[in-house]
């Protein structure tokens, strides 16, 4: 039970409210002017509030074993803060090793991507190398195929055998294919009875019209039957059967 | 069996064949056409009306349009003031003509009808041309195709040849034939009937009108009618055929220059002729009075490669190829 603390006590017949320098004189005045009255109850009130508070206090004092020191409590809170920096160590120790292994495996990653690269590029260069000979030995094939065609031309000129330029043309044609055959290299024309492409034709109109003819042609020109006949006959004795198409 | 002759040309398709006698028979059609659109069904009853009284020969498209065919689609384009239709042009169809090539299909078929099992028919087709650049494969196999599909064995022979075949069999098929056509002038030599030089060039009649029709600001169909009409190269009776006679000397100094230029290039393939040869000139253009003379002035001023023994027009220029194809469907 906390202290009942009267802000207005009765004093005669005026309540007293205040508590400034005049009210002070006044309560002075009025104390001096009357011997107070004695409020029993109140005083065993108070008494019985101090004897609660007094017990209040040992029932505390009495409650706790021991008491700390400051430097104990120092001490309480430097552990407290230790243990804490200690966990948030742990934490970020744990954190950064994790972020390490990642870098470890990145890094392989890259290193194998770069031997990839190297290889592959190494590669290429074989390549390029392999091609720049095959064109380096048909340059040789075609400088040699090219000396031997300057060297028939010569003999011919100088034998003078009057061989017609298509002749001249079809023996250079012959040694040109020998002489690649000899080098290793196949011409595509070599063989006469390579199967050729078939050709195809096709009819541009989609479907035959639907149409309504008027359309009457009579005949021009009248020849004599035995024209005709003669005219066979001696085509056939002529000619036997048309010349092959070139 | 029977046998059929087709020239196909840029401007007359003939066919050629016997009949149940055995006597030869002719057939000719212009290769044009002219499309009318009718522009209300009242229009087009009377174009009917006046295609049939006119005789025209013509199709009703199933579009309901009017395409009138032959000679007198030439007549009513140029009484329309427009030009006909031709579905081959230089001498050979284009797939880029492929709305042509019913129309070209249809007279082909008139002329030579249907065929049965083992009818053979022997058409034209042009040699591949020295001063221009023409798919000569195209043609010959469409044509053949649509030869075929008629129900014909169809087999190609060159133009020139097939006149060599018609007018050099007393000359012992040895001589020098020029088909003077309206798309392509064809050349043959031909010695003891193996032809061995086959050309073409890309001059002749079509550039005549062409020129002409430039030249004097009219329609080519108009100047082409003028010069079927009648044509006298020494004797011109109007502007137009003066313009016509100066074209045609053009055209026969180009053709034979080049004829010239190309045997002396090739003189290799030619054999020695131990005679001097004939050359026969055929075709829609000879037809022209004056023709050989021109020829003969032309020759004489110009050094050609063989000795010429005489310059002759055929028998009839116009059946000249469409004779030789149906002799060959003979052999």
């Amino acid at each position: 039970m906390g202290l009942r603390y009267n802000k207005e006590y009765v004093s005669k017949d005026r309540r007293i409210q205040t508590s400034g320098p005049r009210d002070m004189q006044r309560r002075l005045a009025s104390i001096s002017n009357s011997p107070p009255e004695v409020d029993h109850s109140l005083i065993m009130e108070l008494r019985s509030t101090i004897r609660d508070l007094q017990e209040q206090i040992k029932v505390k004092s009495n409650g706790s074993k021991e008491s700390f020191t400051a430097e104990q409590v120092n001490e309480e809170i430097i552990k407290a803060v230790k243990a804490e920096t200690y966990e948030l160590k742990d934490k970020y120790e744990a954190k950064i090793k994790q972020l390490e292994m990642d870098r470890v495996d990145l890094n392989n990653k890259i290193k194998s991507i770069v031997e990839e690269k190297d290889k592959k590029e190494a590669e290429l260069v074989l390549a390029i190398e392999q091609v720049k000979n095959e064109i380096e030995k048909e340059r040789s094939v075609f400088r040699d195929q090219l000396k031997a065609k300057d060297e028939l031309i010569i003999q011919i000129q100088k034998s003078n055998s009057g061989i017609s330029e298509d002749k001249l043309a079809s023996i250079l044609e012959e040694k040109i294919k020998e002489l690649a055959l000899t080098a290793g290299h196949s011409i595509e024309n070599v063989d006469p009875n390579r199967p050729k492409m078939e050709k195809v034709f096709i009819d541009p109109i989609d479907k035959e019209p639907e149409i309504e003819t008027h359309i009457n042609i009579s005949d021009s020109v009248v020849s004599k039957k035995e024209e005709m006949a003669s005219q066979v006959d001696k085509l056939k004795s002529l000619l036997g059967k048309l010349p092959n198409k070139k | 069996m029977s046998h059929k002759g087709l020239d196909i040309g840029t401007n007359m398709i003939v066919a050629a064949y016997t009949d149940e006698d055995g006597t030869p028979k002719f057939k000719m059609q212009r290769d044009a056409f002219y499309r009318i659109v009718p522009k209300s069904e009242v229009n087009k009853n009377s174009i009917r009306v006046s295609l049939d009284k006119r005789g025209s020969n013509y199709i009703v498209d199933s579009d309901g349009s009017y395409i009138v065919v032959g000679e007198d689609a030439l007549e009513i384009a140029i009484e329309r003031n427009d030009v006909a239709q031709r579905p081959m042009m230089k001498g050979v169809i284009s797939p880029k003509e492929k709305a042509s090539l019913p129309m070209l299909k249809l007279i082909i078929e008139t002329l030579i009808g249907k065929g049965s099992d083992g009818d053979k028919c022997v058409y034209s087709v042009p040699a591949r041309p020295i001063d221009g650049v023409f798919d000569i494969m195209y043609h010959t196999e469409m044509m053949g195709l649509y030869i075929g599909q008629m129900g014909y064995l169809a087999d190609p022979i060159n133009e020139a040849f097939a006149i060599a075949l018609s007018e050099l069999l007393d000359d012992g098929l040895t001589g020098i034939c020029l088909s003077y056509g309206a798309g392509m002038t064809n050349v043959v030599v031909v010695h003891e009937g193996d032809p061995l030089v086959e050309f073409s060039i890309t001059r002749a009649g079509d550039f005549i009108d062409q020129s002409v029709g430039n030249a004097l600001d009219v329609s080519p169909s108009l100047v082409q009618m003028e010069k079927e009409a009648g044509t006298d190269l020494y004797n011109p009776s109007s502007k137009i055929m003066e313009a016509v006679a100066v074209y045609y000397t053009s055209v026969i100094n180009y053709t034979l220059q080049n004829i010239a230029f190309e045997l002396k290039k090739r003189e290799k393939e030619i054999p020695i002729f131990r005679h001097p040869v004939p050359i026969v000139v055929s075709g829609g253009l000879t037809q022209a009075s004056g023709f050989v003379k021109k020829v003969e002035e032309v020759l004489f001023r110009m050094s050609f490669p063989m000795p010429i023994s005489e310059v002759r027009r055929a028998k009839d220029p116009m059946c000249a190829v469409a004779n030789g194809c149906l002799l060959a469907s003979n052999l």
